[in-house]
Order: C-alpha cells, then structure tokens, then sequence
C-alpha cells in the first residue's frame, strides 16, 4: 500500500530527533504524548472507529487461522507476526501526532521502568481506548509486565472448553489475543529494543486480568553502522 | 470458537471504541496476510497436483506457462473468496448487534412465525412504529416483499455503512425487483491508493472483497439470505476511492 502520510511525518519527525540511543529517543516521544494525553483532548485527536467492528474482525482473522493450520502453536506464531508489522505501524503513528501536536522536546526518560509506563499508559490508551498499568518489574529491571482489565479483541468471544476431546484440549493452547504481543515487540525494536514479549493470563482462560510480561533481551545500535559514515 | 456475549461482571464495560487507525492497520494486515498466504495455498494446491499426477505413473513436469497463470489467477480468486468469507461473518454479527439498538422496520416486515407478511401488517395498525423488530430466523424462509427489501437495504446502507465507515452510502438505485446498485463516493480503504496505477486497480479489487462479504452477511442477517453481491471499482484518475456495489436479491 502507498506509504501513508503520517507514516512519511513519522520519518521525517524521526530524522529530526536526537541522535541519543533506544530508550531516549522513544521515551522523548511517547512522554511528549503523555503530556498531551494528560491536557485532557488529546485522546480526542484520534477518530474513532467501532470497538464491536474491531473484535469482529479479528475474531474472523483467528477464525481463519486456526481453519488452517491445525496446530494453535502455528496460529499463535502467525498472530505475533501479523502483531509486528502492525507495531511498526503503530510507532509512525505515535510519532506523527507528536509531530503535529508540535511540541517541543520535553523530558526524556532515563531508563526501562519510563519506557514501559509510557506503553502502558500512553500506548494502549491511545490505540485502544483501554487503560492499562505496568508493573511487577524484575531485580535487574530488565522486564515488566503489563497488566489490563478490559480487552477489545476478546468481546464476543468464548474458547471452547477444555473436554476430553482433543480438539479442545488443543484449542486451550491458542493465545487469542497474541497480536497484542507482536505488536509491542514490532513498536520496541523501532526503537532499538528488543524484547520478547509474551501473554502470561488472559481473561478468555478464566485470569483476572491480562498480562502481558516483557523481557528485554537488548539495546540494539542506532543508526546503520560505521560502513554509513556521513561525508 | 462461538461468538457470545461476555457474562456479566462487576469490571468496568469494555469501551465501545477504538482509535480508527488501530482497525485499519488491523484490516490491512490481514488483507497482507492473505496476499502471502496465497503462496501457501497455491504450493499446497501444486503439491497435490503433482502427487496425483505422480500415481498416474506418468512424469508430467509442470507444463506451460498457462499452468503457471492459471494457478496464480486461481490463488487470488481463493484469496477474494476468503476475504470474502471473512467479512460476511463479520457483516453478519456486526448487523445483528446493530439491529438489536435500532427500531428496523415499520409494519410489514416479516414476523419469527412466518406467514403473509402484509396481513399481519394490516392487522396491527397500533404497533408502536418505533418499537425495535428483531429479525429473527424465520426470515430466511419467507419471501420478502419488494418494499420491506428495500427497507433492509437502506438500513445497511444508512446504520450500518455508518457504523462501518462513518458515512452514508452516496447513492442507492434500484429497480424494485431486487437489483440494488450501492455507490459510494469515497471509501474511507480506498482512499491512499496512488492514482492511475494497475497495481492500485488490483489492491482496490482485493479491498473491496471484505465490503462485499460485510454487504453480503449484513443482507443475510436481515432476511434477505441469498443475495449475490459483486464490486465496482470506478476509480477515474481523479479520485481512487470511489466504487459501487451491486446486490442481486432472489
């Protein structure tokens, strides 16, 4: 498909931007968001589309899958790689309204403990409308779990229960919500850092809540290498 | 995996919105899914091609180019089919739970038990007009007088291109003997393709097969199961986003 505006101003806002590593550059970013999102209209600044429409499709997404590939493991792999295309997308996003927001550089975050308020905070406010908080943040504060009561994916949707027929026992397997893994791991390595992500509960099984646990495993370098020297 | 209504509980409702661009990054991707899946399924299908082939006892290596064309035109009707399929579920809840807010149609609609529909309309001169009239499953049996169809048709075209598309369907023309033509100035999914280009034409073809299906199952869920709907796409150099739908009721 075309290359779409806001993906060319994400670009352009993107060359513009420090020449600082991973956690700066996307913690600049998404606080400046934050900020917006905190001077009560930003959220607004988006349109808005049909929550029910939204689940829908992606329940015939899922549907289709596991009409394909027999094993849920196969499914939840194709839905972390659909994910990442979509986190790249996702990020351009992000960047273009700061970019039209017009902001200045506000403060930059120094560490992973901001970052992952901001993709709790901002992130899944800004693109789903639900509110979600970070914690459980491991001794080396290296990885942090997010956690989110509502999810818009899952309306509708009921998992077979487990029986004692195989077809359900396999289907327990299935990680309904998996994309949400792949887009988080597709946004972060925009930004240099890359993680594994993975759903830990889910509220379709019976959890509580929803959790999705994010470890980083590292800071890639910036910029294309040292064969790229500028002239 | 059955469509249900989540159970009732004390957590906040789920928020009945999401940011636009969320929903057409999600259906884009899965439009890419698709295009890349058709490799899959056309080396499955070539794969058992060449098994049956094989059992003949005769080694046909992969003839001519017409095969080759013949797969690749077979695969992106198998992809159009399977868009297709996909939004026709979707249309057909997202109408479901849109019918369920909406007072649908005035008397003469066809009622859960069947029968004439204009004699039970006559009777119940008193119905509250703006009371909401499920559609149930005895629609599917009972032939829909020419009126009530276009009814169905202009809900889709009013409530439920709304819900979808933030916008109403631009023009509606029919024959009043179920031929409906549905144009639409500007699809919002069409709008970012890059003017005067083949490959625009053939991405516009492969988008417009989820309105289809959405079409499609949206007609299904009111009562008017059967239909065949087909797409135009008429784009004219100046704006790519246009096209028309064209249903066919029985």
């Amino acid at each position: 498909m075309a290359t779409s505006k806001c993906s060319q101003a994400g670009q352009q806002l993107w060359a513009k931007m420090p020449k600082v590593g991973g956690y700066t550059r996307l913690c600049f970013a998404w606080s400046v968001i934050g900020f917006l999102v905190h001077t009560n209209s930003s959220y607004r600044i988006t349109h808005q589309a049909n929550a029910e429409l939204f689940a829908l499709t992606y329940g015939s997404l899922v549907t289709e899958l596991v009409r394909d590939h027999e094993d849920p493991i196969e499914v939840n792999k194709q839905l972390d790689k659909i994910g990442k295309s979509i986190g790249v997308r996702c990020v351009d996003e992000f960047l273009a309204k700061a970019d039209v927001a017009g902001l200045g550089l506000a403060s930059q975050c120094q560490s992973l403990r901001d970052t992952a308020e901001v993709v709790a905070r901002m992130g899944f406010r800004m693109f789903l409308g639900v509110g979600a908080e970070c914690g459980a943040f491991s001794q080396d504060q290296k990885s942090f779990s997010i956690y989110f009561h509502d999810n818009p994916l899952s309306t509708f949707v009921e998992l077979p229960p487990a029986g004692d027929d195989q077809m359900g026992d396999d289907l327990r397997k299935l990680k309904y919500s998996n994309i949400y893994c792949g887009i988080i791991r597709g946004a972060l390595e925009q930004v240099n850092l890359k993680v594994d992500v993975t759903l830990v509960q889910c509220t379709l099984k019976g959890d509580e809540v929803n959790e999705i646990r994010v470890e980083l495993k590292e800071v890639l370098a910036d910029g294309a290498g040292d064969d790229y020297k500028e002239e | 995996m059955t469509a249900a209504p989540g159970p009732a509980s004390s957590a906040p409702p789920v928020p009945n919105q999401v940011a636009e661009c969320s929903y057409e990054f999600l259906l884009s991707e899965i439009l890419q899914w698709v295009q890349r899946d058709e490799k899959r399924v056309a080396e499955q299908a070539r794969q058992v091609q060449q098994a049956a082939s094989g059992q003949d006892g005769s080694p046909e290596r992969n003839l001519s180019p017409n095969n080759e064309e013949a797969a690749a035109v077979m695969a992106a009707e198998r992809s159009a089919a399977r868009i297709e399929r996909m939004g026709y579920d979707v249309g057909y809840r997202l109408c479901e739970r849109l019918a369920q807010h909406r007072p649908l149609m005035g008397p003469g609609s066809p009622s859960p038990e069947g029968g004439t529909a204009s004699a039970d309309a006559s009777g119940n001169s008193n119905i509250d007009v703006n009371a909401p009239i499920i559609m149930g499953g005895g629609g599917h049996n009972t032939v829909m007088d020419p009126k009530t169809q276009l009814e169905a048709v202009k809900f889709l075209c009013k409530e439920f291109w709304t819900e979808v598309f933030r916008k109403q369907i631009d023009k509606l023309q029919t024959n009043h003997r179920g031929v409906f033509v549905l144009k639409d100035q500007e699809l919002k999914w069409l709008r970012r393709l890059p003017p005067d280009e083949e490959s625009a034409r053939v991405g516009a073809i492969r988008i417009l097969a989820f309105p289809c299906g959405l079409i499609r199952g949206a007609l299904a869920n009111l009562g008017l199961s059967g239909a065949v709907v087909s797409c135009d796409f008429l784009a004219d150099g100046k704006t790519m986003a246009s096209c028309s739908f064209n249903i066919k009721v029985k």
